[in-house]
């Protein structure tokens, strides 16, 4: 399958880091998107997507104020100008060698490096290891929407899983969330709430 | 040391007071200029005697000269077409200071080529010249002057035009910020003569290629059709040296004449040549012209002057396409009308610090390479670039 690239890595730190893109590499990337970093030949850091900004400039603002603008305006504006978009990706885990952890990276991307969307292979593969231990990592941080961002990476999950044959994911992924929030009632219900809309 | 506050605050009355009795002179003059614009609107053989009257005796004469048009016509704006190619170019220069490390200098050119009609992206081009080490330090000693550089500069814009035009989907305008006539201080030294020579061929050329030029002037101040009025109003005056010489119509601007006649955005003025030294050196074909362009919304004028070479004025059908190409381009920019065109030219050109940091440092390892001594930049420099959290205004 082909790598699709979606950006390049602006700032980073050991929980997340940010990529800044271009806004016509905006297609590819979602909320909830699993995306990798290929640091080494044998190592890679895994995240998902759980914010995506598009910044205004002085002149977009003043675009705003026109009546019409013709669409070479525009794609002057999403292909040529540097209008920055960036997008917050929360670290997951790390693959070393042949084996994923769903730890905190040791270390995390430097700028520029490259990241990629995870292919549906690479999604069965890193969720599909041990006990879903990287659920803590999205549980942790109660400044995100983690309720969307959960049930986004169970239906983009869910429908690789059962893509390779192993429609017991999804079931076992929620018992898993029950299992963890069981003292967060209200949290539960609303991740519940929002994997129902799947 | 901050503003002393207080001080200003003493000075603001005396200063409002003055304003105010300089807008109510300039007030009854602009009246003035006005009756004379409708008294002398169709009497135009006869202000163009006038100015050839006053050419014979002041030779630094700069004025307008009228064309065909009544001097208070209103033209409105034609249909645009549904294709054509529009290229802007700006330019912006790093200015050799005796501060730096090196002296060197550069000239920034970016240009921009949209199809409109098209549904594309337009093309971003940028040309960086770093003048020659020779080219900095004048034979007589000293170094290359600042307007000089500018005035390198506005050939270099014109060059890239016809240098980057390419294909072109006509009609094909292209467009600079400023005046089409290069107007310096040091008119007469040798190299702004070959520099202005140079300039015409280049416009030559762009005309060669179908290209239509235009200079555009946001919020002018030109007071060329005052002074054309003057001479009616004060016909002997012209054999006065200028230096003691009254003006009549003093601070009566041009567009203050007009503003009321262009109302509908896309309407402009007459045509009218420029008289100056300066402007008959280019020729008939292109001698400037200029007319005001109401660039405005409804409701919202906004007046600008728009600079065209002779064989443009020539052609009516060409102005009116000038006048709603521009119109156009100015409402992109919505509340504040302004060619978008021209506008992302100058975001291409500019040149940041961190960017003339990085040029001096590559001088600077070349310089190395060679062996070539590099001195410190000056500690009076070094002392400005202290991180201080106060920076001067840079209006």
């Amino acid at each position: 399958m082909t790598e699709i690239e979606i950006g390049r890595l602006l700032r980073s730190g050991t929980t997340g880091f940010v990529i800044g893109c271009r806004v016509n590499q905006l297609e590819a990337p979602s909320f909830g998107a699993l995306v990798r970093v290929p640091l080494e030949s044998d190592y890679q850091v895994f995240g998902l997507i759980y914010d995506i900004q598009i910044e205004d400039d002085g002149l977009v603002r003043q675009l705003i104020t026109a009546q019409d603008v013709p669409e070479e305006v525009l794609r002057d504006n999403r292909e040529n100008r540097n209008v920055p978009v960036e997008i917050g990706v929360l670290a997951l885990g790390y693959q070393h060698g042949e084996r994923i952890f769903h730890l905190l990276p040791p270390r995390p991307p430097l700028s520029l490096d490259a990241i990629y969307l995870c292919t549906p292979a690479e999604i069965v593969r890193f969720t599909g290891i041990g006990r879903f231990g990287y659920f803590r990592h999205i549980l942790r941080d109660r400044n995100k929407p983690v309720e969307e961002l959960l049930a986004a990476h169970l239906m983009a999950a869910r429908s690789a899983h059962e893509e390779s044959g192993n429609a017991d994911w999804y079931t076992q992924a929620l018992q898993e969330l029950i299992t963890l929030m069981r003292d967060d009632y209200q949290g539960l219900i609303n991740v519940l709430s929002a994997a129902s809309d799947i | 040391m901050p503003v002393n506050l207080l001080d200003i605050q003493k000075k603001l009355q005396s200063f409002g007071e003055q304003a105010k009795a300089r807008q109510q002179a300039i007030t009854h003059r602009q009246q003035e200029v006005a009756d004379l614009l409708e008294g002398y609107a169709d009497r135009l053989d006869e202000l163009r005697a006038q100015v050839d009257r006053a050419a014979a005796q002041n030779p630094n004469l700069r004025c307008a000269v009228p064309r065909e048009e009544p001097l208070n016509s209103v033209i409105p704006m034609p249909e645009l077409p549904s294709v054509f190619t529009l290229l802007a170019a700006d330019g912006s220069q790093i200015n050799p200071s005796r501060h730096t490390r090196i002296q060197f200098c550069v000239i920034n050119v970016g240009v921009v080529k949209m199809v409109r009609g098209s549904s594309q992206a337009p093309e971003i081009m940028t040309q960086s010249q770093l003048l020659d080490y020779d080219a900095i330090y004048l034979p007589g000693g000293g170094i290359i002057s600042e307007g000089m550089v500018a005035l390198k500069r506005d050939l270099r814009e014109r060059e890239a035009l016809a240098d980057l035009a390419g294909e072109l989907n006509f009609p094909a305008i292209s467009m600079t910020d400023g005046p089409l006539e290069l107007y310096h201080e040091f008119q007469e030294s040798a190299e702004f003569t070959q520099t202005l020579e140079e300039y015409m061929t280049v416009l030559e050329h762009l005309r060669e290629l179908g290209l239509i030029t235009l200079g555009y002037v946001d919020k002018p101040g030109s007071d060329l059709i005052g002074r054309l009025l003057e001479l009616v109003i004060q016909p002997g005056e012209e054999a006065t040296p200028p230096i003691h010489r009254q003006r009549r119509f003093a601070g009566v601007r041009d567009i203050q004449l007009v503003a009321d006649l262009l109302t509908r955005p896309g309407d402009r003025s007459a045509l009218f040549a420029i008289y100056s030294q300066t402007a008959l050196r280019f020729g008939m074909d292109l001698l400037p012209h200029f007319f005001y362009l109401n660039v405005g919304s409804p409701g919202k004028p906004h007046l600008a002057r728009v600079e065209v070479p002779g064989w443009v004025a020539r052609d009516r059908a060409l102005v009116g396409l000038l006048q709603a190409v521009l119109t156009e381009q100015s409402a992109i920019m919505g509340t504040r009308p302004y060619p978008y065109i021209l506008h992302r030219a100058h975001e291409v050109a500019v040149v940041t610090m961190p960017e003339q940091q990085h040029v001096e440092d590559m001088i600077v390892a070349e310089f190395s390479r060679r062996g070539i001594p590099v001195d410190e930049g000056s500690f009076k420099q070094y002392h400005k670039d202290l991180p201080t959290g106060k920076t001067r205004y840079q209006g």
